[in-house]
């Protein structure tokens, strides 16, 4: 436990002196909802129908753009190998960085996205559906995102495979995520598809942790 | 300097290869290798470039498995438990500074040696407030070898460590080793200049090509 507070410590430290992912995805966010409503014409009617669904990708794609954050740096840097040889498990490593990635790479978007909403015409209602399932949704994506990294910490050009490789596993979170803020507006806490999505979260949490310590262990330790 | 635990001698501790061959790729590297290492030895690899000694070095950390062969540890123990490496890169992490990134390994670590102290000893506490990457590579040595004398491992993987080191850094480097082995160490260096270690036997291990 105290392993994963250090690292978690450290790469919050990090952040904030040096920049990364969190910088990355708030302005990919912003660029992407601003494209968008450019897009869509400019039209309040179109945009305040399609809004959950854009706030949804722009999340989605901000996250996966930088999977290459959460462990390439440190692999390059020798830093991974060294925490590996201090006796940290891949398990206690893959842990941190997937907190830290919820930290860094998921709370900023999460922070924006009531601003994104009034930007697109949303009621209150709706960006509060829409917040509740995104931060049900949040801990699945930053989990698959860290996958991403893991596997390919060793690689670097590796981003189209990445993004292959995830979004098989991101459907359901997308549709289900949808379907809940939509649920949320009618149904309140009884929805349905909010048990759903939790259940989704839960699954991709006990599947994504150990799948990204395992691929580190085979970067780390390559026959 | 009290907190910095190094008068303790370790417990005894031995490695064994077992008639090992490594490979990178489809390259063999070099076959059939076996050695024992007790405490308190001091092994020097030798040979040119590309023979090699630095996967010798991975090899022997758990880091690459040998292609036949193995590499045997006490029971209950393993490369990751045991051993330090120091290698490039070495792993200082970019943004933080000296001192952050040394205490970022002794809470990982969870050691009770006072990281000032260490730097102290090693030459860096002027340096203590300074980013890791605006170290020179001398400087980079000298904090690698703060890691490993906070790490307290009985077996430690050296490559290269007196390149890039001025006259006084080559000393301290040597002094330290030298107490790390009197107190039952096992150094295992991989090098193209072996240096006079004072009080230590040393072994040499050349490695060479067969073809």
């Amino acid at each position: 436990m105290s392993a994963v507070l250090a690292i978690l410590k450290r790469d919050l430290r990090l952040a904030f002196r040096i920049g990364g992912s969190w910088i990355l995805g708030t302005v990919f966010m912003a660029v992407f909802v601003t494209l968008c409503a450019i897009a869509l014409g400019g039209q309040m009617t179109e945009l305040r129908r399609l809004a959950p669904a854009l706030l949804w990708l722009a999340i989605v794609f901000s996250m996966l753009l930088s999977f290459a954050t959460v462990f390439q740096a440190d692999f390059r840097q020798g830093t991974l190998t060294q925490i590996y040889l201090s006796g940290t498990s891949t398990l206690t490593l893959a842990l941190a960085k997937w907190a830290a990635f919820l930290c860094l790479g998921f709370l900023p978007l999460f922070l924006i996205t009531p601003i994104m909403g009034l930007i697109l015409g949303l009621s209150s209602e709706v960006i509060l559906a829409t917040l509740l399932a995104l931060a049900l949704a949040a801990p699945a994506l930053a989990a698959y995102v860290t996958l991403a990294g893991a596997i390919f910490c060793a690689r670097s050009g590796a981003g189209f495979l990445a993004v292959l490789l995830v979004t098989p596993f991101l459907v359901p979170l997308l549709i289900f995520g949808l379907e809940a803020s939509q649920g949320f507006g009618m149904a309140g806490w009884a929805a349905v598809e909010l048990r759903i999505l939790a259940g989704l979260t839960l699954l991709s949490i006990a599947v994504g942790i150990p799948a990204s310590a395992a691929a580190l262990r085979v970067n780390l330790e390559p026959s | 300097m009290t907190s910095v635990p190094d008068k303790k001698s370790m417990e005894p501790f031995e490695v064994s290869l077992h008639s090992i061959s490594l490979r990178r790729g489809e390259r063999v590297l070099f076959e059939n290798l076996s050695l024992k290492l007790r405490a308190a030895d001091l092994l020097y690899v030798l040979g040119e470039n590309g023979i090699g000694k630095t996967s010798l070095l991975l090899a022997m950390a758990g880091l690459l498995k040998p292609h036949e062969g193995q590499i045997s540890f006490p029971d209950a123990t393993t490369p990751a438990l045991s051993s330090s490496l120091m290698i490039q890169p070495d792993g200082a992490s970019r943004g933080l500074t000296v001192l952050e990134d040394l205490k970022f390994m002794s809470n990982l670590t969870a050691t009770s040696s006072d990281p000032n102290a260490l730097l102290k000893k090693v030459g860096l506490s002027d340096l203590a407030q300074s980013r890791t990457e605006t170290l020179s590579l001398g400087q980079r040595k000298r904090l690698s070898l703060a890691k490993l004398l906070l790490g307290q491992r009985p077996l430690w993987l050296l490559d290269e460590p007196f390149s890039a080191l001025d006259s006084e850094g080559r000393a301290l480097f040597a002094q330290e080793i030298a107490r790390y082995i009197g107190r039952g160490g096992i150094a295992v260096i991989a090098t193209h200049q072996p240096t006079e270690i004072p009080g230590s036997t040393n072994k040499i291990l050349r490695l060479k090509a067969d073809r």
